[in-house]
């Protein structure tokens, strides 16, 4: 984008606040204009040695982006190897479990016993099994 | 496997990093000499303004390394302010300590250098005239209350708009607007003899 314009742009935002006329904006403009060139070729006349350790800051700072990505990359391997390891553990957790959810052989009997115990009408039915099989073969 | 033994996505991530870190190096050389002469402007002190700008520079990287580029500006400048006040801060607290023990910096800091002539051998009518302008500019500037120096250089001289700015001065836009047009007014009172 042109700066002058850019200029014009930042002028024409002050003047509600600062009351200046069209003139007095183009005068404004003006001297920021002035201000700004002058700021740039100061920026522009620095000094060997701090141009020197503005470099150094910059790469000292830029190689901190880059460091954490080395050391993350490092460290996949043993992340892999975590990561496997509670894999393991896992699926060792998920074939244990079912032993002791899922009830075998004497304990489905006891189960199917407690269900029955618990179920007044059920048990009612069970009384009259021999009844109910009599009259089946009729 | 993919051909070459090269993971897509791993690729994509490095190019993109890769991108990222263009980008920063090349906004961070855009801007350092322009946040160099802001600290200066603010701390009087070159060696302080280079420690400002490098922990700038250390957390921008560090913290929003991953930004876009258009977002890097506020953020930069938000962290340089707020690395500038801090030391506002830290130096008011040592100036009351330094006024209560009854020390003078000024006749340590006195090593003659001031003294010495221009290396160019220009004379100081000449020197006055080639610096005059940026001397009362910079006296000016140093001069300003601190928040009308930093929002009237991030908008006159960084470029950024107001919103920008009141977001990297972490404050309303409306202060932004009036703190910049107190700094107008004062700059223009005070230097209109060199660029009227």
């Amino acid at each position: 984008m042109d700066k002058n314009k850019v200029l014009e742009t930042r002028v024409t935002e002050a003047e509600p606040d600062s009351g200046l006329t069209s003139g007095e904006d183009q005068r404004a403009a003006v001297f920021l204009d002035s201000v700004r060139r002058e700021l740039d070729a100061a920026s522009g006349r620095l000094d060997g040695r701090t141009l020197s350790r503005l470099h150094h800051i910059r790469s000292e700072a830029l190689s901190r982006r880059t460091k954490p990505a080395d050391s993350e990359r490092s460290w996949w391997p043993l992340g892999s190897l975590a990561a496997a390891g509670l894999l393991a553990v896992s699926l060792t957790l998920d074939w244990s479990q079912p032993s002791s959810i899922v009830p075998q052989n004497g304990q489905a009997e006891a189960l199917e016993d407690i269900d029955l115990l618990t179920a007044n009408d059920a048990l009612e039915l069970y009384e009259d099994y021999e009844f109910y099989q009599w009259l089946a073969q009729q | 496997m993919q051909k070459g033994g090269q993971d897509p996505e791993r690729a994509g991530q490095q190019s993109t990093a890769l991108g990222h870190n263009r980008v920063l190096e090349r906004f961070l050389a855009g801007v350092e000499k322009r946040a160099y002469r802001m600290a200066v402007l603010a701390t009087s002190n070159p060696d302080e303004a280079l420690d400002i700008v490098q922990d700038a520079m250390l957390k921008l990287v560090e913290s929003y390394g991953h930004k876009s580029e258009t977002e890097l500006a506020p953020l930069f400048f938000c962290i340089l302010q707020s690395r500038i006040k801090d030391w506002y801060r830290r130096s008011s607290v040592r100036n009351r300590l330094r006024s209560w023990l009854g020390r003078d910096d000024d006749e340590e800091n006195d090593d003659g250098l001031d003294q010495l002539p221009d290396p160019a051998g220009r004379s100081p009518d000449e020197l006055l005239e080639v610096r005059g302008g940026m001397l009362a500019l910079e006296a000016a500037l140093a001069r300003l209350p601190l928040r009308q120096q930093q929002v009237f250089l991030l908008r006159a001289w960084e470029g950024l708009d107001v919103r920008q700015t009141a977001r990297a001065m972490g404050c309303a836009e409306g202060s932004v607007k009036t703190h910049y047009s107190r700094a107008l007014a004062t700059l223009r009172e005070k230097l209109g003899e060199h660029w009227s």
